[in-house]
């Protein structure tokens, strides 16, 4: 559905396609730059805000290595990182391969004045529908990128940069993401039941529903192209 | 002197049925104090409410002369008691059992304590084995051990000889005669069997249904002008008659064709017999019972509604 | 006093019946480790379904807190069995042995008696429960190491960090004992009014049973009395086990369970104090 959408959104922006020749090129030039970084290992804080999961900020090391592996490492811990197909990374949230870029215009973010692009992928295989990116061109550097996926809805990365700036690795992202409804029936999880109730939970389960989850991520140092072993993103059974 | 225990009117009833109806009696230091009824008398009853087990519905219970009420359970330190069965943990030894049962005073009882009345009760050299290996005796034993190891002034035994065999019958009635003769024990001893309170009680109280029917000395009971004098006759005229007309008619308790039961002094058998022989009776047997059994028999049959003071 | 509880505690002990419920808790443990052991994942991933879907959750999920909350949670129902095996059967067992005509011909208070045998299975109590933490906590550790802790409430996905852990089991169990001092007191009453054991134990399961359906049914017209029953305080516990601690419901759940405690050991010196012993 999504991807008619889009399909037709190209349709309708068509005749305006050779206006998008610079931001063709913006793009690329930015892809080009992003996936320069190979792998990386780096120290993170990641903060999960998600109304049904009550976990505290989890710091661990994040390794990851293009283009599509990603783990989180916490020593005797658990990791909790949003499934595949959504990683953390700016390279995955940008579509690959031969694309359309459209310019829709410029906006300000923190006060930062950006291009926004969008990216419609024209091979099917990332599961990507459609991405919105804000870059700020003389940096070359995107700060947020809205994409739409075909099974996990719309995800919102924010960037922001600092030390790592020459590789465009960002200091901290922030993802937005649909997260879905989370039950267990009462009787197999055994509750109890505050009384008197700290918090009115029927009146929090009301708005459970397809929420917007958001995580944060804090990168404390990167380690970049250095080459990781395949064998370090074997799951832990 | 003043009693150990006096027992005030007394009444307990349980779901309407008076188990002890206005009850009094008093047991006197030294005694061996015989309650005797059959089953279901009152006996059992009556001991509870003496040891704070059971709470009289009214009436009162002095010890040592204070009021005993469940808020006084200390009075219960001059008393020593096993109600019915022995029952103990079986689980434990006997030491073990007597250690226990010794720590349930409010003062300490040292070993050597508990040792010379495992030796009073012959169970020296048994009493690391666990109960549950004890015969009834052995537990009958070990239960007087523990009713006597805080050294009361009363001992109180429900139907010590009960479930014992002829000998074990023979060592209790011994233990409680040298308790009351050697160690200046006052006891209270039930029966149903009249002959067991007659060989080791000094006194002795008949409940029936409840009620007092009799108390008093035991010499006082063993009264001789109460014998009883069965005569075997061989039937033939008028016996009967000859008898109601003559001086022995207000002695004469029973008849029967063959049997004539008299109730009479001892010294006036020989007479009676010579009496018998001139009157053309053909005597086949004369037996008296020089014994309470009748005694208690009759009270306990013919006039269980009266109470009498012997 | 102390000489008595010695001796009283000397009683429970020596007697093989006691260590039945030391038995089942190693028992139940023991197999509930096993069966973590060989098929824990599977088994917990079921529960985890939702978070799953979109989220990689990896690292030693089954460790030793995870383990030994999942054993603590199925041992719900049956401790407070092991807790009635004992102090129902304090009076009423004695009774039925016959020994407690004995014991009450000596001169000693009915109340003190009652105190006794009611510190006496506070004390098994505390003692199972930290046999329970041993067995269940400490050996589950060794089992399954250190980790995380992931507790899946009714409508919470909790995670709790593993150097956080210990101080809220140490909590949990502190609660625990007390949510079976409740359950002691209570069979300790019940077995005021019998002549065997076997009643109160049966009755105090009963109740307990009963009671915690009741309290899990979240019925309308129940919803109501839950409040004041004791079963829904008991599980309060699993208040340490939260993101925030709710130490205002946890203080009150606490307070009702020593309210009937309280209730239930005045109940038993009150009937006690009063019984005919026809045993």
């Amino acid at each position: 559905m999504i991807r008619i959408a889009a399909i037709a959104v190209l349709l309708f922006i068509a005749p305006f396609r050779m206006l998008a020749t610079d931001a063709g090129q913006l793009y690329y030039a930015l892809r080009t730059k992003v996936l320069q970084v190979k792998d990386y290992t780096a120290d993170v804080r990641l903060k999960i805000d998600i109304d049904y999961m009550k976990i505290p900020d989890l710091s661990g090391k994040l390794y990851y290595k293009a283009p599509d592996k990603m783990k989180m490492v916490r020593k005797d811990g658990i990791s909790i990182l949003p499934k595949k197909n959504i990683n953390l990374t700016l390279s995955s949230l940008i579509p690959a391969g031969n694309v359309t870029v459209i310019d829709v215009g410029t906006a300000t973010l923190k006060g930062r004045k950006l291009r926004i692009l969008k990216v419609i992928p024209e091979e099917d295989n990332t599961g990507i529908v459609l991405s919105k990116i804000w870059v700020d061109e003389a940096a070359m550097l995107a700060y947020r990128t809205e994409t739409t996926t075909k099974d996990e809805g719309t995800v919102t990365l924010d960037l922001e940069y600092g030390k790592y700036v020459k590789h465009s690795l960002p200091d901290k992202i922030a993802i937005t993401m649909d997260v879905k409804e989370y039950k267990l029936p009462k009787g197999v999880t055994m509750d109890y039941s505050e009384i008197p109730k700290t918090e009115d939970l029927k009146e929090k389960m009301k708005d459970n529903k397809n929420k917007k989850g958001v995580i944060e991520i804090a990168y404390l140092n990167y380690v970049v192209n250095k080459g990781i072993s395949d064998a370090v993103f074997k799951e832990m059974k | 002197m003043e009693p150990i225990v006096e027992i005030q009117n007394i009444t307990k009833v349980f779901k309407k049925i008076n188990a002890v109806s206005d009850l009094s009696f008093s047991i006197h230091k030294g005694d061996v104090y015989g309650f005797l009824g059959q089953n279901g008398a009152g006996k059992s009853t009556t001991m509870r409410m003496l040891l704070g087990l059971i709470f009289p519905d009214s009436g009162r219970i002095i010890i040592n002369g204070q009021e005993f009420n469940n808020g006084k359970r200390h009075l219960l330190r001059h008393i020593g008691a096993i109600i019915e069965r022995p029952d103990m943990y079986g689980y434990l030894s006997g030491w073990d059992n007597l250690k226990i049962f010794a720590a349930l005073t409010d003062r300490s009882i040292p070993a050597t304590r508990l040792h010379a009345v495992l030796e009073q009760v012959g169970l020296k050299g048994r009493e690391k084995d666990k109960v549950k290996t004890y015969s009834y005796g052995m537990k009958q034993r070990l239960g007087i051990a523990i009713a006597l190891v805080h050294e009361p002034d009363l001992l109180i035994l429900d139907e010590p000889t009960n479930g014992l065999d002829p000998q074990g019958i023979a060592d209790i009635r011994e233990l409680i005669r040298s308790l009351s003769r050697d160690h200046g024990k006052t006891v209270l001893v039930s029966s149903h069997l009249l002959h067991e309170i007659e060989q080791v009680a000094t006194r002795m109280l008949v409940l029936h249904k409840g009620k007092k029917i009799a108390e008093g000395m035991l010499s006082d009971l063993l009264n001789p002008n109460e014998m009883l004098v069965q005569v075997g006759v061989i039937p033939a005229g008028q016996v009967q008659a000859r008898i109601a007309a003559s001086s022995w008619q207000p002695m004469l308790v029973g008849a029967s064709a063959d049997q004539l039961t008299f109730k009479l002094h001892k010294d006036n058998i020989p007479e009676l017999n010579r009496w018998l022989v001139m009157n053309g009776v053909n005597v086949t047997e004369i037996r008296s019972k020089h014994s309470l059994e009748d005694h208690f028999l009759s009270l306990t049959n013919d006039q269980a509604t009266a109470t009498r003071a012997i | 006093m102390i000489r008595l509880l010695q001796l009283e505690l000397y009683k429970i002990f020596r007697r093989p019946r006691t260590y039945i419920s030391f038995g089942v808790v190693t028992a139940t443990a023991i197999i509930f480790q096993l069966a973590m052991g060989s098929g824990g994942k599977e088994f917990f991933e079921f529960g985890m379904q939702d978070i799953s879907e979109q989220f990689n959750v990896q690292g030693n999920i089954i460790n030793g807190y995870l383990v030994a909350y999942l054993i603590l949670q199925s041992l719900l129902i049956q401790i407070p069995l092991l807790v009635a095996l004992v102090a129902g059967d304090t009076l009423a067992g004695e009774a039925n042995i016959g020994t407690l005509r004995l014991v009450l011909t000596r001169p000693i208070t009915r109340t003190q008696l009652v105190l006794i045998k009611f510190a006496a299975s506070t004390i098994y109590t505390i003692l199972l429960i930290t046999w329970l933490a041993v067995i269940a906590l400490f050996l589950s550790l060794a089992i399954f190491g250190e980790g995380d802790m992931i507790n899946l409430k009714s409508d919470a996905f909790v995670m709790i960090l593993k150097d956080d852990v210990i101080w809220r089991y140490i909590c949990a169990f502190g609660f625990a004992i007390l949510a079976m001092t409740t359950i002691a007191a209570l069979s300790m009453f019940l077995s005021a009014f019998a002549d065997n054991g076997i009643g109160p134990i049966i009755a105090t399961m009963g109740i307990v049973v009963v009671l915690t359906i009741l309290s899990s049914l979240e019925l309308p017209m129940f919803n109501a009395i839950n409040p004041y029953l004791f079963t829904a305080h008991m599980v309060g516990w699993k208040g340490f086990f939260d993101a925030d601690v709710p130490y205002a419901a946890i203080r009150h759940s606490a307070f009702i369970l020593l309210l009937y405690t309280g209730g239930f050991l005045g109940g038993t010196l009150y009937y006690f104090n009063r019984k005919d012993i026809n045993s």
